[in-house]
């Protein structure tokens, strides 16, 4: 069966910055869906909770991360029931990464994973097309590209929680000043093991405009 | 002898601008633009000058590939020029004349399968009758005069905001709301569109007016967008 690929498909191609600090993960991204040409969603959020302390972001076409995201909080759910206890980040990560491994001819996107669990602590995970690594400071879109240098430049391992947010918050804003297809507000979730907090700037209050 | 080597062309805009619009008010013309340019997806330019002067009482507003614009606006220049000198000092082009240059200029390179990838607007004030000119030329050729009109993806969403707006009377305040709503919608829905834009006002009495972009305001903290997320939608349960 020959993958379908139309041609002019609405995509999430975006901005997505992660990273983790001292005492929880703080995951970023902007809010444009755009195709080729048009912009589907200029609010839309990339954020999609998998448990309560774990969240995924998207990117790639929009309809098959939205259906994988669904598959994997299934997955998850169906796992905890059985242990009966918080899953782990990593569990979260490597259900994504069979389930883009094994349809990859099919599917066009990738992930992070990103969250607490009680074992590790605060982790984030990079899904990019079937290979999981864990890390730091994760980004992925077609917006990263235009910040990987601000990226490598500035970030420091164990900043404190309002340091976290102004570099996610600047470097999104670097990220849609020149990259068409991310755009609009900046979303934010920030998880501790005390649960998540969301943050959304609309793109009136951003500095770099 | 038939050379065997196959011909090639190039088949897409390169560095490209967004659209354009025009519309004719009861004391001139005003034509706006914005000053973004796109580049392999990404807003390479964002200072950029898209609409040009080509003679006393013609500019010219136009979309699609820049550095075709450049090589047509140089062209466009030296018939100005000439004009000037062949008439020792008068005018006799008038817009519509080269309105209807690049037109046949645009045809007989898509005959060529080889266009220039580029929609124009022109506008301008006639010298001796004191006529409003408002036109455009498309990529294939294509010439059409009126009271608005558009390039772009704008001919798709600003239709139904024009139509039936631009009557004879309109005021310069009139004409600019209904650009700042076409733009808002364009801003809103078109990926290369930015929002900084430029307008260009002519005058009955000639004057050309070029004014410093101004930025469009937009709206971006509506109360569904910062309070229903994902986490109200999908089937997760939260403590809090």
């Amino acid at each position: 069966m020959d993958p379908i690929d139309t041609k002019d498909v609405m995509t999430d191609g975006t901005t997505l910055v992660s990273l983790v600090y001292d005492g929880g993960v703080m995951l970023g991204c902007d809010g444009k869906s755009a195709s080729a040409v048009l912009i589907g969603n200029r609010m839309s959020d990339k954020l999609e909770p998998l448990h309560e302390h774990i969240y995924c972001q998207r990117t790639g076409v929009s309809a098959h991360t939205e259906a994988v995201a669904r598959y994997a909080r299934y997955f998850l759910d169906s796992h905890c029931a059985e242990t009966g206890d918080l899953p782990l980040v990593e569990t979260a990560a490597s259900i994504i990464q069979k389930i883009f491994y094994e349809n990859g001819k099919y599917l066009r996107g990738s992930m992070l994973v990103g969250g607490w669990d009680p074992v590790e602590g605060p982790q984030l995970f990079d899904v990019n097309k079937g290979a999981k690594i864990s890390k730091k400071i994760a980004w992925n879109g077609s917006g990263s590209f235009v910040i990987i240098g601000y990226l490598d430049k500035n970030f420091k391992e164990n900043m404190s929680k309002a340091e976290a947010f102004e570099f996610i918050k600047e470097a999104i804003s670097l990220a849609t000043y020149r990259d068409g297809s991310s755009g609009g507000s900046i979303r934010i979730v920030d998880i501790t093991k005390d649960g998540r907090k969301r943050h959304y700037i609309p793109h009136n209050e951003k500095e770099i405009k | 002898m038939l050379d065997p080597t196959p011909k090639t062309a190039k088949d897409h805009p390169e560095i490209s601008g967004g659209s354009t619009i025009g519309i004719k008010y009861d004391k001139g013309v005003l034509l706006a633009a914005d000053t973004h340019l796109m580049y392999a997806g990404c807003y390479w330019y964002k200072d950029a000058q898209r609409i040009h002067k080509v003679a006393d009482n013609c500019v010219i507003a136009s979309s699609g590939d820049y550095a075709d614009l450049q090589m047509l606006l140089k062209k466009l220049k030296d018939k100005n020029d000439y004009d000037i000198i062949a008439e020792d000092g008068h005018q006799h082009y008038e817009p519509k004349d080269y309105c209807k240059w690049l037109a046949n200029v645009h045809f007989n390179k898509r005959m060529r399968v080889d266009p220039y990838y580029n929609s124009h607007i022109v506008a301008g004030v006639d010298s001796k009758s004191g006529d409003k000119f408002l036109g455009t030329v498309d990529v294939h050729g294509n010439n059409f005069e009126g009271n608005y009109v558009l390039t772009g993806i704008a001919n798709y969403f600003c239709n139904a905001i024009l139509d039936g707006n631009v009557t004879d009377d309109l005021t310069l305040e009139g004409a600019r709301e209904l650009m700042t709503k076409c733009f808002t919608v364009l801003y809103y829905k078109d990926k290369s569109q930015g929002d900084k834009i430029q307008y260009v006002t002519i005058d009955t009495d000639s004057n050309v007016n070029f004014e410093d972009p101004v930025t469009l305001e937009s709206k971006w903290d509506y109360h569904f967008t910062k309070h229903l997320t994902n986490d109200h939608t999908r089937d997760v349960r939260f403590k809090n």
